[in-house]
């Protein structure tokens, strides 16, 4: 057999590219990893390319492909996308990168779908839609390919089951419908080693569906993962899906970057995501990984924040707090002091409100006066007043933290004690059951 | 055999003791671990000069480390510590400690705790010196002493006069700030019902605060940086007294040591005293023919407990005492919507008595107008949005204060100090256990009861939820494991400060007091060390 030469990888700094390019250096020779932003952490040896697959002509990638064995193409539009985006980052992206391949020779290519594109109930899935119009461009273009469809990928940090951790850990866990179809999730760390086997050898013309070694009924996942997040024993509340669904859809186009899932996630709780048989995986199940031990329900670690970002919310925070634009100098120490602080990675809940307070205004209004009453140890109110000790030392601002109004004191404080009532009452309306949902970890 | 007077410890006991001896014309050698305090910067500003001209305020404030931020997500005082004054807490290696129902702080600067201090200067009465087994007017005849070598502002002829006895050298008091000022016209208005129903006086602070010069310390001229460190010396720390010690020449300082234990001979006499450096590299033994403990009631405990061990005595000390200590905030409505002055002389400006008859339920209240401590840690107390807090804040800023109240202690036997092993190489560590009375609930609720009502008739609304109880140690008035005594046992003091059971040896501190008045004891401290050197015989 001939040793492989190189591998092209798209999707690079995402969740299952990264593990990718952890192991892909034992199969292959060259790896070169296509991403959009710098990753924050390159295995050794392996070449970054900067680009996007629908970036403009002439193409840097493209040369790139002419001298690769094999392509793993991983990168894909996830989350709460409109129909048109999906259509463009999965199918026309797919299309691109496999005539670009065929062009260039590639002996293999490998085009990672979804177990979604063939769950039979795919109502209001605009991502299982578009992945298998993707995978009738691969078939197209005359590519040497093989289609690979995963299951759901777990594993340390994976959106997915950190998507249903938060339900799980919820105090009474809601179920989508009856909670006994059945999921066969994946643990990433195989799921990578896996594609890149598949990677360095033949193509498949079948597609090969790729699972988890257990196989578990929503109602059982959802018990097992509260149990080992010790979240304590199982509480489920089964709901009816139908009619959540429809809603969700109904509301998406105007709320979609506010609602907390998509009707089309709701998929899971209507399909059996199992693979089908196949004898490649029959001969790897026994050697996976199980996907609810300790290590593999750990929540993501939060991102931390970008300087830029902090910049930015330390001037809303300013003008919040003093009504007063912070200076150069501040701003610069508010970002040492919040990475100093570790305050800089809120998670779960706190990131929400934090999220929410950099709007600024109202919203920034409402937060602050939430965290003021129901979450005073907020990573929230923690950065307030971060922003707050640094105004008061500051050369430009520390008499105006001291300045009293200059008349009708009294008043104004009878005022500010119902403006706060007012505020309160909202925020606590409106802000409250996110609370309780995310709030336990 | 060596003729040396080794005192250990040079906080406001050892160097009050070193430096009667020097009058006297002693030589003495004083050991200390003996971290030193940094410049104050730019001593000609004003506080808002400060942040005004510093080039980095914000890290004179807050620290290096932002360890004077109070974060809204830990339990922490209403106050963060100036980084200024970070060194008087630093740990030193070897001292570890282990304690149930007691946060105990320590120091190792030249000048101890009192470094930190808010030179609250108090003389106790002879009614709460009773069991004290000398004439109360040795102590105060030190009092005098001690204030005529540091200069303690205060009225001797106003309301308090009884419960804070007059002695020499008292100064004017310092000039009231107008919160100071209101508060004592709305007292002076509804005296006779304070009094009467609150069993409640008030007048003027004592502090160790000029409020005009002496020798090369100058009147104290309102900068306004009391927390953040006074930067002219006006505000006595120790320190001042060790300089002073150091101009004479028959004065040793051995600065960088520990003293970990006394070398004792087969009778039990001290013939010196085992040293480790601070930085724990090198440990030698300085000779001597008296040794006088003055390292704080819990350092002193240590080196003792730790001389018995080595002799194969396992001891433990009863009667371990501190002041509990109540911050109760509260908002004087006269003041709201005021500007605050920054440029005032920050500390205590007027102290309160509170006696409802029985000595043990007394209470001794301090006023503190809270005006240069930070913003944040007060602002984010408060309920509701940081912004309306804020918004509230700076309205109230100027009509905010603190009464911190002490409470008295008395020896128990369940409160104690002992020593256990540590580390695997013949290590040990203090043991400290506190249980507070069964009484002190009910006792100490309703005195905050009759003061909350007291500041009530002075306009001023303190609310329940703000009162914060301090935990056991954090007032840090340690006294009462060697006690003194007419006619005690081993491990207690006679009257001239020697501790019985081992021969050469003194206690200068606060071990040796045998009870605790609701009152700062710092300046008893001084003066009983004054009085025990008054009379020290090294031979005898």
């Amino acid at each position: 057999m001939t040793e492989p030469r190189a591998l092209f990888v798209t999707g690079a700094t995402g969740f299952v590219g990264r593990r990718v390019l952890a192991c892909a250096a034992e199969r292959f020779g060259r790896v070169i990893a296509l991403a959009r932003s710098e990753p924050a952490d390159l295995p050794a040896g392996v070449e970054l390319l900067h680009g996007d697959l629908l970036g403009p002509a002439p193409r840097a990638w493209e040369r790139a492909l002419a001298g690769c064995d094999a392509v793993l193409h991983l990168a894909a539009t996830t989350g709460k996308a409109a129909p048109a985006e999906y259509e463009r980052g999965i199918v026309d992206a797919t299309a691109a990168l496999a005539a670009a391949a065929q062009r260039a020779g590639v002996r293999h290519f490998v085009y990672v779908s979804s177990i979604a594109v063939r769950f039979p109930d795919r109502a209001h899935y605009p991502y299982a839609h578009a992945k298998q119009r993707a995978e009738q461009r691969v078939r197209e273009s005359g590519v040497r390919a093989t289609i690979v469809r995963p299951t759901i990928v777990a594993g340390p940090g994976s959106p997915v089951m950190q998507g249903f951790a938060t339900l799980a850990l919820a105090p009474v866990t809601p179920v989508f419908g009856d909670g006994q179809r059945r999921v066969a999730p994946i643990h990433v760390d195989d799921l990578a080693a896996l594609l890149v086997e598949i990677a360095a050898g033949e193509p498949s013309a079948e597609p090969i569906e790729l699972g988890g070694p257990e196989t578990f009924t929503l109602d059982a996942l959802l018990s097992g993962l509260r149990v080992a997040r010790g979240g304590g024993p199982p509480r489920l509340a089964h709901l009816p899906l139908a009619p959540i669904r429809a809603l969700l859809a109904a509301l998406e186009p105007a709320l979609r970057p506010i609602l907390p899932l998509t009707a089309g996630q709701l998929a899971t709780f209507a399909n059996d995501g199992v693979p089908v048989p196949s004898a490649f995986r029959a001969q790897r199940t026994a050697a996976l990984r199980g996907v609810l031990s300790a290590d593999a329900v750990a929540p993501p670690a939060p991102p931390r924040a970008a300087a830029e970002t902090l910049r930015a919310e330390c001037g809303v925070f300013a003008r919040h707090l003093l009504g007063i634009a912070p200076s150069p100098a501040l701003v610069q120490r508010y970002v040492r002091q919040q990475r100093a602080l570790g305050l800089d990675a809120p998670a779960g809940f706190d990131a929400l409100l934090v999220a929410f307070a950099r709007r600024g205004g109202l919203a920034l209004a409402l937060a602050d006066s939430y965290a003021g009453w129901l979450a005073r140890r907020s990573v929230l109110r923690t950065k307030l007043v971060g922003v707050l000790a640094l105004l008061e030392t500051a050369p430009e601002s520390f008499a105006a933290v001291d300045a009293p109004d200059a008349r009708l004191a009294w008043p104004r404080l009878v005022l500010r004690g119902v403006a706060e009532l007012a505020t309160a009452l909202v925020a606590i309306v409106l802000l409250a059951p996110l609370h309780v949902l995310l709030g336990r970890r | 055999m060596s003729a040396r007077i080794v005192v250990i410890g040079a906080g406001p006991s050892g160097l009050h003791f070193a430096r009667t001896l020097l009058e006297r014309g002693i030589a003495v050698t004083l050991v200390d671990a003996g971290r030193q305090r940094g410049a104050a910067p730019r001593p000609e500003l004003t506080l808002d000069g400060l942040k005004r001209e510093l080039p980095d305020a914000t890290e004179f404030f807050l620290g290096r480390e932002w360890q004077a931020f109070v974060r809204p997500d830990r339990e922490d005082e209403y106050y963060g510590l100036p980084p200024a004054k970070d060194y008087v807490f630093e740990s030193a290696p070897g001292q570890a400690t282990r304690s149930e129902g007691f946060e105990p702080l320590s120091s190792f600067a030249a000048g101890g705790l009192a470094e930190a201090w808010t030179g609250g200067s108090y003389p106790f009465t002879a009614s709460e010196t009773r069991a004290w087994p000398f004439e109360w007017a040795e102590l105060h005849a030190a009092y005098g002493r001690v204030a005529r070598r540091i200069g303690i502002s205060g009225a001797s002829d106003d309301e308090l006069r009884d419960v804070f006895p007059a002695h020499d050298g008292l100064l004017e008091p310092l000039p009231l700030d107008s919160h100071g000022a209101a508060l004592l016209a709305s007292y002076q208005a509804a005296r006779e019902r304070i009094r009467a129903r609150d069993h409640v006086r008030l007048g003027y602070a004592r502090i160790a605060t000029l409020s005009r010069a002496l020798g090369d310390r100058p009147a104290c001229h309102a900068c306004g940086r009391c927390l953040w460190g006074c930067p002219s010396d006006a505000l006595y720390t120790p320190s001042v007294t060790l300089r002073e010690c150091a101009r004479d020449a028959r004065f040793e300082y051995r600065s960088g040591w520990l003293a970990t234990h006394l070398r004792l001979d087969a009778g039990g006499r001290a013939t010196g005293v085992a040293l480790r450096s601070l930085d724990g590299a090198r440990e030698e033994t300085l000779a001597a023919s008296a040794v006088v403990l003055a390292a704080g009631a819990l350092g002193t405990s240590r080196v003792v407990l730790e001389s018995l061990a080595r002799s194969g005595e396992r001891a433990e000390l009863p009667g371990l005492m501190d002041n509990r200590q109540v911050l109760m905030p509260f908002v004087n409505l006269h003041l709201v919507g005021k500007r605050f002055e920054s440029a005032s002389y920050q500390y205590h400006q007027l102290a309160l008595a509170y006696e409802p008859g029985a000595p043990r339920d007394a209470a001794h209240g301090l006023f503190t107008t809270l005006k240069t401590a930070l913003v944040h840690p007060i602002a984010h107390a408060l309920p509701g949005s940081l912004a309306r807090g804020l918004g509230v804040l700076r309205n109230i800023h100027a009509a905010l204060g603190l009464l911190n109240v002490n409470f008295a202690d008395e020896r128990r036997d369940d409160c104690r100090v002992a020593l256990e092993p540590a580390g695997a190489r013949g290590g040990s560590r203090l043991v400290l256990r506190y249980a507070p009375d069964r009484g002190e609930p009910a006792r100490v609720g309703a005195a905050l009861r009759a003061l909350r009502r007291m500041l009530l008739r002075l306009g001023c609304v303190a609310p329940p939820p703000m009162t914060r109880w301090r935990p056991m140690g954090a007032s840090v008035h340690y006294a009462g494991t060697l006690p003194m005594s007419r006619d005690g046992g081993a491990l207690s003091c006679d009257a001239s400060g020697r501790l019985r059971g081992l021969r050469g040896v003194w206690i200068a501190d606060g071990a040796s007091f045998p009870t605790l008045p609701a009152k700062n004891l710092t300046f008893t401290l001084m003066a009983n060390a004054t009085r025990i050197a008054e009379r020290f015989e090294p031979s005898a």
